[in-house]
């Protein structure tokens, strides 16, 4: 009975093994010594150098990285493709990127090539990207280096300032679902003060506001998909609300300010602020004690949410040749699902926080991420900044610049 | 009578006391007049001294910080002074620039292509200076076009002239690929188009421009031919110009990332040493993830680096300051 359980055993594991390298035929993959291009906006290669290395030797090609800087990078793949250089290229692109070059028809569609397997051994954070990444219903990216966390969207409280003042804690609201942006505000005025006496406010509640901070925790979005087409949807009440906060906290309350680089939190003197996961690599350098919540949620909001602030994957431009085999090879050489796990849970989590319970929620953001991002971050760039000066209403500003911002999504998506 | 008036007034000097004079010094030098001047000028070094600090600021900050060890960054008591100095960033970058070599290799491709780019310039500035012919006011401004536009604008043509390169479509049977070459580059500095180069034939038309045409004519009348009058007798009187244009020309080159990128990413040059020099340093650590080389200290490196990349140059201007001053005067660049 043993020896049948083991046999079976043995079996399940040959045939789980073997449907793995049934998703891709690495047997017969070869691609004659052919230099494959990876076009790539960093210049720190996240792929791991041995693994690149093996894959060159079995599947006989010369693998190249080249660098073109984030704001030169469109122009650089569409010149590839033009010039016919890009047959061989793989592209490893943020979203703002994939919008411009997909609206131009530079990017390859990759539905038929995809194996019907290839979905059940991507990291599941990976298959809500590429899902969210789907165009006309056209997939076009399909599989990422970075695990999601990277690029996700919390917020940051300094505990010492917290325990000072005595303001209440965010782990206890968070908890009993009461971190909202009211409560949010309450601390922040109480947080904002004249520290040392001389007149002038030298600890803010909040570092920088953004709409970053404020759209999608309150439900609300740049565009929307109405019949196939993009609208622009900052008229929508949800999204003048996140508008307004931000308003509201900056400028009328005067409660929050700051940098993008954070770096007033990281001086001691905010409260809190809302930051982008790669800020926790400074973060974690410092001897500042931290705690990490959810963005506070808007009244529009059912749940907490954990957006991402940029996209990056694997695509293929238009022209590729083989490109069934250039997707096997990118399978191949592409951190496992596994790796995406190990390096979230058991690296980059522990080293970026400083309790169990910033430990728990980080997690909480990677298991029920749905794919929450806004595809015109980073893409599309609406100055607010007549709103935020109080110069006009945000409904007021929105309806006046609302032709000219929805033409430039008619533009960009060519619609 | 004149001897009594000495001696009384010079005993009146005696008679004064220190303070008396110092007095009296004042009250010269304090003048309506006087005053006024004074204050024109602490008004006009109030505003050089601000000048100056919003434009040295971001050097010094970096010096300042080229020196830090990482713990310094967060420290909020450290603001100019490290308390943990070291010289580890300048060791690093060094080494993982390959500094040396690099180096090397952009002086001899920067001083090529400036020398290049002088000539081209000013047999350039020279033709719209001196030359009529239809089209010139046209062909002008759009040179003087070339310095608004984006070079993001111009990428895709440029890169698929040089990817396809035909003679400027002399030999369009025979397409050469001159990616990943410095062909490129040199061909553009040859040709008057490349980094700032609007700028340099602008500068050196109004030169041509400024000169007196006896000098010319003369020589037409002795006999000399176009290009006799114009290495023999205009070029030797343009020498300010020419070195203004030269200096800012090795300036922008050095610097130049994007061109140097599209064209000659894969050369060992500091520009290209520099953007990969977080990467390089990272590939020798064994942390996994994204992110190797935490971001404080990236930016340490990156600071040292682009100390180093701007060295040369800073000794460069501090050797030809002098001529560098004189030839901007000369050239009537500055009011």
């Amino acid at each position: 009975m043993k020896a049948r359980l083991s046999l079976m055993i043995v079996l399940t594991v040959i045939v789980a093994c073997a449907s793995v390298s049934m998703a891709y035929d690495y047997d017969n993959l070869d691609f004659g010594g052919k230099t494959i291009t990876f076009l790539y906006y960093d210049p720190n290669n996240p792929l791991d150098a041995d693994v690149v290395a093996e894959a060159e030797e079995l599947f006989n090609f010369k693998f190249e990285m080249q660098v073109v800087d984030w704001d030169s990078y469109t122009e650089m793949a569409m010149a590839r493709l033009l010039s016919g250089d890009s047959d061989y290229d793989v592209w490893m692109m943020g979203h703002p990127h994939f919008v411009q070059l997909v609206s131009n028809n530079a990017v390859l569609a990759v539905d038929e090539m995809l194996p019907a397997d290839h979905f059940d051994y991507l990291d599941p954070s990976i298959i809500e990207r590429i899902n969210k990444l789907k165009m006309d219903g056209k997939t076009y990216a399909f599989h990422s280096w970075i695990p999601v966390l990277n690029d996700m969207v919390f917020w940051v409280f300094n505990k010492d300032i917290f325990e000072r003042d005595g303001l209440p804690d965010p782990y206890e609201l968070y908890d009993k679902g009461e971190w909202t942006w009211d409560k949010v505000e309450e601390i922040a005025l109480m947080a904002t003060k004249d520290t040392d006496n001389d007149g002038e406010i030298d600890q803010y509640g909040i570092g920088e506001m953004r709409t970053l901070f404020t759209l999608i925790p309150n439900g609300a979005r740049t565009v929307d998909l109405v019949d196939g087409q993009f609208v622009f949807a900052f008229n929508q009440p949800e999204a003048l609300e996140a508008i307004n906060l931000v308003y509201r906290w900056r400028t009328l309350l005067k409660v929050s300010q700051g940098t993008w680089d954070i770096r007033e939190f990281l001086a001691g003197t905010r409260a809190m602020t809302g930051v982008i996961s790669w800020q926790f690599w400074t973060l974690m350098g410092t001897e500042l004690n931290y705690g990490v919540v959810p963005l506070p949620k808007g009244p529009n909001a059912t749940k907490y949410v954990f957006p991402t602030d940029k996209v990056c994957m694997f695509y293929l431009p238009a022209n590729a040749k083989e490109p069934e085999k250039l997707i096997a090879l990118v399978n191949y050489i592409a951190p496992s699902a596994e790796w995406h796990e190990m390096t979230m849970f058991d690296q980059w989590i522990p080293w970026w926080v400083r309790d169990e319970k910033s430990a728990q929620i980080m997690m909480e953001g990677i298991e029920n991420w749905e794919g929450e991002f806004d595809i015109m971050e980073g893409t599309l760039t609406i100055p607010l900044d007549p709103v935020f000066n109080g110069e006009k209403s945000a409904a007021a500003y929105i309806d006046e610049i609302y032709p000219q911002i929805q033409s430039q999504i008619d533009d960009l998506f060519k619609q | 009578m004149s001897d009594n008036l000495n001696t009384r007034s010079i005993g009146a000097r005696f008679q004064q006391t220190p303070a008396k004079a110092a007095l009296e010094r004042l009250q010269k030098l304090f003048t309506p007049r006087n005053l006024g001047g004074l204050l024109v000028s602490l008004g006009r070094l109030g505003v050089l001294i601000g000048v100056s600090y919003a434009i040295l600021f971001p050097l010094l900050a970096k010096i300042a910080t080229s020196f830090m060890a990482e713990i310094d960054i967060f420290d909020k008591t450290v603001h100019w002074i490290p308390k943990h100095f070291t010289l580890d960033n300048y060791r690093n970058a060094i080494k993982y620039m390959k500094y040396p070599s690099a180096f090397v290799n952009s002086l001899a491709l920067t001083l090529g292509l400036s020398l290049l780019q002088l000539a081209s310039c000013t047999v350039v500035g020279y033709g719209f200076a001196r030359f009529d012919w239809r089209g010139r006011e046209v062909l002008f401004a759009a040179v003087l076009f070339t310095l608004v536009v984006p070079p993001q604008m111009i990428m895709i043509p440029l890169y698929l002239n040089y990817r396809y390169f035909d003679f400027f479509g002399l030999a369009k049977e025979m397409q050469l690929n001159l990616l990943g070459t410095y062909w490129p580059l040199v061909l553009m500095a040859s040709t008057a188009t490349g980094v700032k180069n609007g700028l340099f034939v602008y500068i050196m038309r109004q030169y041509f421009r400024g000169m007196s045409r006896d000098l010319e004519e003369a020589a037409y009348i002795d006999g000399a031919g176009v290009f006799r009058t114009f290495f023999s007798v205009m070029l030797p009187s343009a020498v300010p110009a020419m070195v203004v244009v030269f200096l800012f020309a090795f300036v922008w080159q050095w610097n130049d990332y994007f061109f140097v990128n599209i064209f000659a990413g894969n050369r060992h040059l500091l520009p290209n040493a520099l953007a990969q020099l977080t990467g390089e340093y990272s590939r020798d650590l064994t942390v996994a993830g994204t992110e190797h080389v935490m971001r404080a200290y990236g930016s340490l490196l990156n600071n040292a680096g682009s100390l180093l990349l701007i060295a040369p140059l800073v000794t460069l201007y501090i050797v030809l300051q002098r001529y560098f001053i004189e030839s901007v005067e000369r050239t009537g660049l500055v009011g």
